[in-house]
């Protein structure tokens, strides 16, 4: 545990411009750390759990803000703020899954500093591990959390690999819902990633919940319009209705049609690193009526494979729960 | 210290001390009045000549200061799929003798709630006995109710009867408000789960999925157990 003195010193980079950004992020690898809205970082820092060389604070570039219609689909920067991604006409009007989300991420102060990009790039908020100690996701070679004794009450309930943290973000999984991409850029160019696959779990990277590398800035997120206008359901269960990370969450997109559905995506968070898609559900809903009795025909599968920690066994009822809603609503 | 009457003829306390302690006497805590408690006695002997020491004991009429109570009633919402629970309304009143300023009064019967809603579903103590650490160590884990989790419009109400045992009628509530909020929100939960007794504190969302669900396994006693020292 580290002693609560001063602030280490710190090297502060502000660039206005997305290519010197790129410039510096590649010249400091693993010795920069990149800033948005801080909302993740500054905890980091202030707990001196983990510091950096040099921060590269990425806020006074605004060519990375702002929500702009593509031919097919919406394109978000990444350093646009959660109360900007809530509340925006045009997400609202066709993306409303996303609206949702947003605006139930921790508190209004916080939204209005917090950008979508460290919303989905944010660490795990397993508290032994934002305590600084040793673990495994820390490079360290046990895992305090999945002990009999641990409290690991807001812990994984699936994909655990050593690491049993759950992932905090509630934009994740509706972006993952609505098979958003990201865009990341480094010096050798732009690349796209299905959202999907952007979050990674502790059995690929145990240091990382994304596959985001030094050097790599994540500058936009485009959701597809495939999803526009789907029937949405979103819910997030948290302890406290403000200011709070999810227990469990989930993002669901159905396409009805006569009231069956077509196809889906369900997504829950919080259960395990990554955002938890349900295949499972979806393949079972399938072609069903869209109502209460294909819902809780179906809830049982959402915690299929569900490993429980000491104290998190309420989260399969929960998640069964919630996907049962999903359908019913 | 100065002289009312004339402001110019001071002195610093450590002077009043030093004299005290040269006229000794009544003004040491050397001499004492014979009425005061033998607890009370002991502990003047052992201070005496250090200082200005005056020592009298309480001889106003009186029986004891009967605590303010606080009655409160609670009405909520409980959803069975997620274990939340929705405060939709709170009245309380207080037997808290004449309400010496209104507004302070108000204000303590409805921050008093608020704490008391804490007490009951959010606040817990969270501690890994293993490695003896405490889990929640930050504000936002500590999870003191928000605007968000209590009604905005409840009610509080004073009988106003002067306590004849206190010279300005009143009584004290400054705990009294949290304790009646605490128990009423228990007693809601316990209604709305058909009698359902978890007889700790808090009953935090987790505890009450678990225990709709029939979860035996982390009911989250195991936790508690260790809290309840």
């Amino acid at each position: 545990m580290p002693a609560h003195d001063v602030m280490p010193n710190m090297d502060l980079y502000q660039p206005v411009q997305v290519e010197d950004a790129l410039a510096i992020a590649d010249r400091l690898a693993e010795r920069g750390w990149l800033v948005g809205g801080g909302q993740d970082t500054y905890g980091w820092l202030k707990d001196r759990a983990k510091s950096a060389d040099a921060l590269i604070d990425l806020s006074g570039i605004e060519s990375l803000r702002g929500i702009r219609e593509t031919a097919n689909g919406i394109e978000i920067g990444a350093l646009t703020t959660l109360t900007e991604v809530a509340e925006s006409e045009i997400i609202h009007n066709s993306y409303s899954l996303l609206s949702q989300a947003a605006a139930v991420v921790a508190s209004p102060q916080i939204r209005n500093i917090g950008t979508l990009g460290g919303n989905v790039s944010q660490d795990v908020r397993c508290w032994y591990y934002r305590r600084g100690l040793s673990c495994y996701r820390a490079g360290g070679n046990l895992c305090y959390a999945d002990t009999p004794q641990g409290m690991n009450r807001e812990h994984a309930l699936f994909e655990q690999s050593r690491c049993v943290a759950a992932g905090a973000s509630d934009t994740a999984p509706a972006l993952v819902a609505l098979d958003a991409t990201m865009v990341i850029q480094n010096l050798d160019g732009t690349r796209t990633v299905s959202a999907e696959d952007f979050f990674v779990g502790p059995a690929n990277d145990i240091e990382s919940t994304t596959v985001l590398r030094p050097g790599d800035i994540l500058t936009a997120v485009r959701i597809p319009n495939t999803w526009a206008n789907a029937t949405f359901y979103w819910e997030k269960v948290a302890d406290r209705n403000v200011w709070d990370f999810s227990l469990v969450n989930v993002a669901a997109a159905f396409k009805v049609s006569g009231g069956t559905i077509q196809d889906s995506r369900i997504v829950a968070g919080a259960v395990q690193t990554t955002p938890r898609r349900l295949t499972n559900v979806e393949a079972a809903v399938r072609g069903q009526a869209k109502n209460a009795q294909t819902g809780e025909s179906v809830k049982a599968l959402a915690a299929e494979g569900a490993r429980t920690l000491a104290h998190n066994g309420f989260k399969v009822p929960l998640l069964q729960n919630l996907v049962k809603r999903a359908i019913s609503a | 210290m100065f002289n009312i009457a004339d402001p110019s003829k001071s002195m610093s306390y450590g002077q009043a001390a030093q004299r005290a302690m040269e006229l000794g006497g009544k003004f040491s805590g050397e001499e004492y009045p014979d009425d005061i408690n033998p607890l009370t006695q002991l502990a003047v002997q052992g201070l005496a000549g250090t200082g200005l020491v005056g020592v009298a004991k309480d001889n106003l009429p009186g029986v004891g200061q009967p605590p303010g109570n606080v009655v409160g009633f609670m009405e909520i919402e409980l959803d069975t799929d997620t274990g939340k629970v929705k405060v939709l309304d709170y009245a309380a009143v207080a037997d808290c003798g004449t309400v010496v300023h209104p507004k302070n009064f108000d204000n303590a019967m409805r921050g008093g709630m608020v704490w008391g809603i804490g007490l009951t579903n959010y606040e817990r103590h969270v501690y890994d006995p293993q490695n003896g650490l405490p889990a929640n160590t930050g504000l936002y884990q500590c999870k003191p109710p928000t605007n968000q989790d209590v009604p905005i419009e409840t009610y509080a109400g004073g009988v106003n009867i002067p306590d004849p045992q206190n010279p300005t009628g009143g009584r004290g509530i400054g705990e009294p408000t949290q304790g009646a909020a605490a128990a009423a929100l228990a007693s809601a939960i316990r209604d709305a789960l058909g009698g359902h007794m978890f007889n700790t504190a808090p009953t935090t969302t987790d505890m009450i999925i678990n225990h709709l669900a029939g979860n035996e396994i982390s009911s989250g006693t195991g936790s508690l157990r260790t809290n309840t020292f």
